[in-house]
């Protein structure tokens, strides 16, 4: 029964070993969130956008990959009939030659959030499909968060793939019922969809968050100052070599960013009233 | 080790306590079990000796509590440095996403060396055949294997004191055995044992102590020192005179011998399945291989298998939750003299969208199948749209006198206890009037009083002509109910029930 000894090496294990450290990702994931909130130009988020896409495709999770950029769609489009129906709305109740500059203004630059959004979605769904609470807790450990903080984290990173279960479970028993819960039965039954989803989720995630706060803290989770590790984190060759490229690619795109000609303001926004106050008279546009 | 004196604990906004007066005493390395009816107030003692009362739950505590040299109420965290806890749902407690670093977790934080550290964790692995599963998602692996790896992780940390709820509820017969030998070695190492569990059979040798709780007070307090003639603890507690109206489970269960499906003087089958494979991506490996076999008709077929064999899967097969990768599942037909539960439709080969509507599956997961604001609006939203009004005001009225909810029928069903949630998710099932009606693990952490009622109407629905698939581990489930077995085996060894 029990034995009285046993050899156990956790590198040997048929588990999955991400070929990056946990921290080297952070890294990437701070790096290109950074720069890319300073981007701004359809040429350098587009280079950015594949660049991250090439990062991301290195997880081989083809089947998520797809699943969230076809939801980036589902919203990129959704808000795309948003302000299209309103900008119409409004040029009908206000006529008016600066309504309709300003409102094909905003219809010109609506992909620019979402060409960012890309970059960041690829990092930080790079980090999710390769999520381990053990690189976690190394990381967590080097930065010395303190344990109010540590807890509510790793609940929340351990309860997301309970969650996709639960929903799972939940879609199959929704089903047995003789009911399908997605995106059609959301438009044609939207109250018996929050009925048969919110209520069972709520119930499920609350009863789930409680007893995993539970289970962290009986596990002393956090308590200790200098945990030890089953597995050492190790920066590695590779390490160094992905974090040094993303850097340079990083201040590459921000070099080019820097030199393309600025693009047009939108009239009546604000950035364009400072620059029309700031510039001489008779140079204004 | 562990000594209790008029304890009583007061959960907030609760009318009456959960604990009074409980008083017992345990030595290092003796075994402890606390049972009773579902309600009696076994999990909120289990709670006040792993510290989470009053650390997590607040209410008004009593009394005296010492584990070790610990004075309770203590701070969380150096309760749990000498009380390893194993909960009822393994789902719940694993916060680590692979086998191998779960069973670490707890020793990292003890800031054990690495080496003592892989040394532990091998030995917890290979104690629960788990050594082949280290590296695997713990959202791969199924819930016995899940529970098998709490288990580890408890016995790893090195506990002083182990505190179990329920830790068999999702185990197969063969892991259970195997946890009641571990349990022995971890007595001989001299760790102590507090085990809430409503299944007595398995501990039988293993036990030193016994409480039996109701409303929050001690009925009964059984010790094998004092016992009759070396008396197993279980069989004194058998002999008592008010142990019939206790409401709990036999102290003797034995693995019943059943006939296996297929053989010659079954019934005619309900479902036939014929050439089914199965696998959930190109990548895993084979769940079923050329596996085929029929379900008689009329008959309760258990499906017994160890953990992780594929149980679940082959449910969610025949209810058309999953797609066989090739294969033919069919329903035959029968007429409605023969039963009370027609097939809805005359084809044998059904689509996956048919076979779930004729198809009730009571899943394992009981909050996620409970929607509505009533359970009388529930049972009315299990029924079957065909039906008119009255039909279903009958059905409601008949199934809620059936299974003892009447009362409980204005009631929230997210408040109902776990025993009553059970019997609620049964009566839906049977709103539906299925013609095959599966179960997953019907009766786990049910005290024997609910577990006789569901095995009643479990025989009632199959007297009418009904076909059920019960897929437990409950050996005293099995022993009351079962009239055939299938037995499923990893898909590289011969199955049974293969024509």
């Amino acid at each position: 029964m029990l034995a009285l000894s046993a050899k156990f090496d956790p590198d040997s294990t048929v588990g999955k070993r991400d070929a990056l450290d946990i921290r080297t990702r952070l890294l990437i994931s701070l790096v290109v969130t950074s720069v890319t909130l300073y981007l701004s130009s359809n040429a350098t988020l587009a280079a950015m956008s594949a660049l991250t896409f090439c990062y991301l495709l290195q997880t081989r999770r083809y089947a998520v990959i797809v699943a969230a950029y076809l939801l980036m769609l589902l919203m990129t489009l959704l808000s795309l009939g948003i302000i299209y129906g309103s900008s119409r709305l409004f040029m009908l109740l206000l006529p008016g030659e600066g309504m309709s500059r300003m409102m094909s203004g905003v219809l010109d630059n609506f992909h620019t959030p979402f060409l960012r959004s890309i970059p960041s979605m690829n990092v930080l769904l790079s980090i999710g499909l390769n999520f381990s609470v053990q690189g976690f807790v190394g990381t967590m450990k080097s930065v010395r968060m303190p344990r109010f903080l540590f807890i509510p984290l790793l609940v929340f990173c351990r309860f997301v793939p309970e969650f996709v279960d639960v929903i799972r479970q939940l879609r199959d028993a929704v089903r047995m019922r003789g009911f399908a819960v997605g995106f059609g039965s959301a438009i044609l039954h939207p109250f018996q969809t929050i009925r048969l989803t919110a209520v069972p989720l709520v119930v499920r995630t609350l009863r789930m968050a409680d007893n995993l706060s539970m289970a962290a803290e009986m596990k002393r989770v956090g308590y200790a100052k200098h945990p030890t590790q089953l597995r050492t984190l190790r920066f590695r060759h590779l390490d160094f070599a992905v974090l040094a490229f993303t850097v340079l690619v990083s201040a590459a795109l921000c070099i080019w960013e820097a030199h393309l000609p600025k693009p047009k303001r939108m009239p009546g926004t604000r950035s364009a009233r400072s620059s029309q106050i700031s510039q001489p008279s008779g140079i204004t546009k | 080790m562990i000594t209790a004196e008029n304890l009583s604990y007061h959960y907030p906004f609760c009318d009456a306590p959960s604990l009074a007066d409980v008083s017992f005493t345990l030595e290092k390395g003796e075994a402890l079990l606390v049972t009773g009816a579902s309600g009696c107030g076994k999990s909120t003692l289990l709670r006040t000796l792993n510290g989470l009362i009053p650390n997590h739950f607040k209410g008004k505590f009593e009394g005296r509590l010492k584990v070790l040299d610990l004075e309770f109420p203590a701070p969380l965290d150096e309760v749990s440095a000498h009380v390893g806890t194993v909960l009822q749902n393994p789902e719940d407690q694993i916060m680590a996403t692979t086998v191998q670093e779960e069973v670490a977790l707890a020793l990292e934080w003890q800031c054990v060396p690495q080496d003592e550290i892989r040394r532990r964790v091998g030995v917890a692995l290979n104690s629960f055949d788990l050594a082949r599963l280290a590296g695997r998602s713990v959202f791969n692996i199924s819930s016995g294997e899940r529970q098998k790896c709490v288990l580890a992780a408890v016995m790893a940390a090195g506990a002083d004191v182990v505190v179990m709820d329920e830790p068999t509820a999702n185990l197969s017969p063969e892991a259970t055995e195997d946890l009641a030998k571990l349990c022995l070695t971890l007595k001989i190492h001299g760790v102590t044992l507090v085990i809430v569990d409503h299944r007595l059979y398995w501990l039988r040798g293993v036990l030193d102590r016994l409480l039996v709780l109701s409303d929050g007070k001690v009925m009964a307090s059984i010790a094998s020192k004092g016992g009759r003639n070396g008396q197993d603890v279980l069989d004194i507690l058998s002999s008592l005179p008010d142990f019939a109206t206790w409401g709990m489970r036999s102290v003797n269960v034995s693995c019943p011998a059943l006939p296996t499906v297929g053989k010659a003087g079954s019934p005619q089958p309900a479902v036939t399945i014929r050439d089914l494979y199965f696998r959930y991506s190109k990548k895993s490996e084979w769940l079923y291989n050329g596996f085929s076999t029929s379900i008689p008709r009329g008959a309760v077929t258990a499906v017994v298998g160890a953990n992780g064999t594929g149980k679940t899967t082959l449910a969610r097969l025949l209810c058309g939750l999953l797609k066989p990768t090739s294969g033919e599942i069919a329903f035959v037909a029968a007429s409605q003299a023969d039963s009370a539960h027609p097939c809805a439709s005359d084809s044998s080969a059904l689509t996956p969208h048919q076979r779930r509507a004729n198809t009730a599956f009571v899943m394992q997961q009981m909050d996620i199948q409970l929607y509505m604001r009533t359970v009388e609006e529930e049972l009315i939203f299990s029924a079957p749209r065909r039906l008119g009004r009255a039909a279903r005001c009958a059905d409601v009225a008949h199934w809620l006198d059936v299974f003892g909810l009447t009362h409980l029928k204005d009631r929230h069903p997210h408040s109902l206890s776990g025993g009553e949630k059970q019997r609620l998710v049964m009566a839906c099932a049977l709103m539906k009037r299925p013609s095959l009606l599966i179960l997953d693990e019907p009766t786990s952490g049910l005290d024997g009083r609910n577990m006789r009622i569901i095995a009643r109407e479990l025989k009632a629905y199959t007297a009418s002509g009904g076909t059920a698939l019960l897929i437990t581990h409950d050996l005293e489930l099995l022993s009351i109910v079962a009239d055939f077995k299938l037995e499923i085996a990893h898909a590289e060894h011969p199955m049974e029930g293969v024509d």
